[in-house]
């Protein structure tokens, strides 16, 4: 039988491992969960590959569908998926044992975000080599680049603290049914379904987080605008998430 | 030195108090063991032990420091009652996990082999109870932990997981480890434990080593004749109450010692009945059902 040796204790991890090797497990969970991927991978990529073959949802050139499926590829991975995943965590007691752990509640959210961050990366890697693939159109302006970048930075911050102001103050199922009501909210409110020119609130999709995101990441020049609408989402987000979250259900 | 000190703790949950001005001492490499009933405040004393609610009074020290300090992150185990781990992954990644989140855990496969755990390949959601209580024992123990807080880890799980589980906190005990927990399983504890409080309204009622405790318990005998215990009485003398209870179980209430049990024994053959027809039992079972009123588990 094999002896354990407790006589002597074990430091924790450094802060930055822990958060990485949480971030890794919780990435293979939702890699290895297949309504996940069909809500974060699959429907991002029909969403891009009807629109450029088949024209459905309206006109579109090819940087505009590739927007439009980036931008849901970060909806449904930065706040359907994450208040899903963090809804049933903290009902089923994951939330209060890891903030027990040397990893402790920050590094946990830390975990969560960068998790979000990963998988975006991927997504959006796969939706720029599949837009170039069947268009022939590929991004090349730098400046552009950036500022799609710092608009998807601040969409995952807004979203992210949405998406645990509701996990964290509602029940599971609630958040299941909320997550995915918002989802589509903001899927055809924020113009990533149907182009926002032609919806009959198209003077308010950009107030919306997704039509921010849609905005910043299109416009060609600095788009202040829909990169401030972003901040006051993550702010407020932030704020209410940071007063009412609940570890324990 | 204490792991573990508690003094005048106080907790409320609106206007029903959880927990009573409960005091609690447990020093470090013991295994001190919670009795008590259902909603009498166990559960509670240990979220605030783990830092996981504040109490609305009273002082609480774990391994000398407040217990939401970070430090104590590493150095304390934890089995919680209601789930903990996450549900989709197989016991093996929950084990390496957590284990990761450590500068030297223990080496994971050891902690998987000790615990049986080798062959489970299903997802956590998947596992029976008892199965699902090894794996959270696991992951308490894969840091090397100098305090273990558990509550009810035993429970679901067959005799002889409990075995392999008590086998392992002796161990530990030897190693230094403290332990800390609850259970609705008295007699299995009784050989086990250094200490037992037993908790009733939010406040300990008895604390002290199990044979103590079990001294303190009325004796039953049963025996498969009927007996008239007048003459009983007058053997037991003084400050002890008789009584058959049901038909053929006998109640002896009073300071029984080992003389009492004997003179038991001997009125019962005195009386034309085979020592074989007896059986006198005495437990930590029946001390706490004395002590809590009966109160169920």
């Amino acid at each position: 039988m094999v002896t354990l040796d407790l006589s002597q204790g074990s430091a924790p991890a450094t802060p930055g491992q822990r958060v990485w090797r949480q971030a890794r497990f919780d990435a293979g969970n939702a890699l290895r969960n297949g309504e996940n991927l069909l809500l974060t991978l699959v429907i991002p990529i029909g969403v891009l590959v009807l629109v450029l073959k088949t024209g459905l949802g309206g006109e579109r050139t090819a940087p505009q569908a590739l927007v439009a499926a980036v931008s849901l590829a970060v909806l449904a991975t930065a706040f359907t998926s994450q208040a899903i995943s963090t809804g049933f965590d903290r009902r089923y007691g994951v939330l209060r044992m890891l903030g027990l752990t040397p990893l402790g509640a920050r590094g946990l959210l830390a975990a969560r975000v960068l998790v979000s961050m990963m998988i975006i990366a991927v997504q959006t890697a796969i939706l720029v080599v599949l837009t170039g693939v069947l268009s022939g159109w590929w991004p090349g302006d730098p400046a552009q680049i950036a500022q799609a970048g710092a608009g998807i930075l601040l969409a995952v911050w807004a979203l992210t603290a949405w998406a645990l102001l509701i996990a964290g103050t509602l029940r599971a199922e609630a958040t299941l049914a909320l997550a995915n009501a918002v989802f589509l909210v903001l899927m055809f409110g924020g113009g990533l379904a149907i182009p926002a020119d032609s919806l009959p609130w198209s003077s308010m999709a950009g107030l919306l987080p997704t039509g921010a995101l849609v905005a910043a990441m299109s416009d060609p020049v600095l788009a202040w605008m829909p990169l401030g609408v972003l901040v006051v989402w993550a702010v407020v987000g932030s704020v209410l998430a940071g007063r009412f979250f609940r570890w324990e259900g | 030195m204490s792991a573990i000190d508690v003094r005048s703790l106080v907790v409320s949950y609106g206007p029903r108090t959880a927990v009573d001005g409960l005091d609690l001492r447990v020093e470090e490499g013991s295994t001190c063991v919670l009795l008590g009933p259902n909603g009498a405040g166990k559960t509670t004393t240990l979220s605030v032990v783990l830092g996981l609610r504040t109490p609305d009074a009273g002082t609480v020290r774990v391994l000398g420091l407040p217990p939401t300090d970070v430090g104590l992150r590493s150095q304390v185990g934890v089995v919680l009652q209601d789930g903990g781990l996450p549900v989709a992954a197989t016991p093996r990644a929950i084990v390496r996990h957590f284990a990761s989140l450590y500068a030297d855990p223990l080496p994971t496969e050891d902690v998987i082999e000790r615990l049986g755990l080798e062959h489970l390949d299903r997802p956590y959601r998947r596992l029976s109870g008892g199965e699902q209580q090894r794996v959270k024992i696991a992951v308490s123990l894969v840091g090397r932990p100098r305090l273990l807080v558990l509550d009810e880890p035993t429970t679901g799980m067959d005799p002889a997981a409990r075995r392999v589980f008590w086998t392992l906190l002796d161990e530990l005990g030897q190693q230094g480890v403290t332990t800390l927990m609850t259970t609705h399983q008295p007699d299995e504890v009784s050989t086990r434990a250094d200490q037992i409080a037993v908790i009733n309204h939010g406040t300990v009622i008895a604390d002290a080593p199990p044979q103590e405790l079990i001294d303190t318990a009325p004796v039953w005998f049963t025996c498969a004749r009927h007996l008239d215990l007048t003459s009983l009485r007058q053997v037991l003398g003084e400050g002890f109450e008789v009584a058959e209870v049901e038909p053929g179980r006998y109640r002896v209430h009073g300071e029984v010692g080992v003389a009492e049990v004997s003179a038991i024994n001997s009125w019962v053959t005195s009386h034309g009945h085979s020592s074989q027809d007896v059986t006198v039992v005495r437990s930590l079972e029946e001390a706490y059902l004395e002590m809590t009123g009966g109160a169920a588990w």
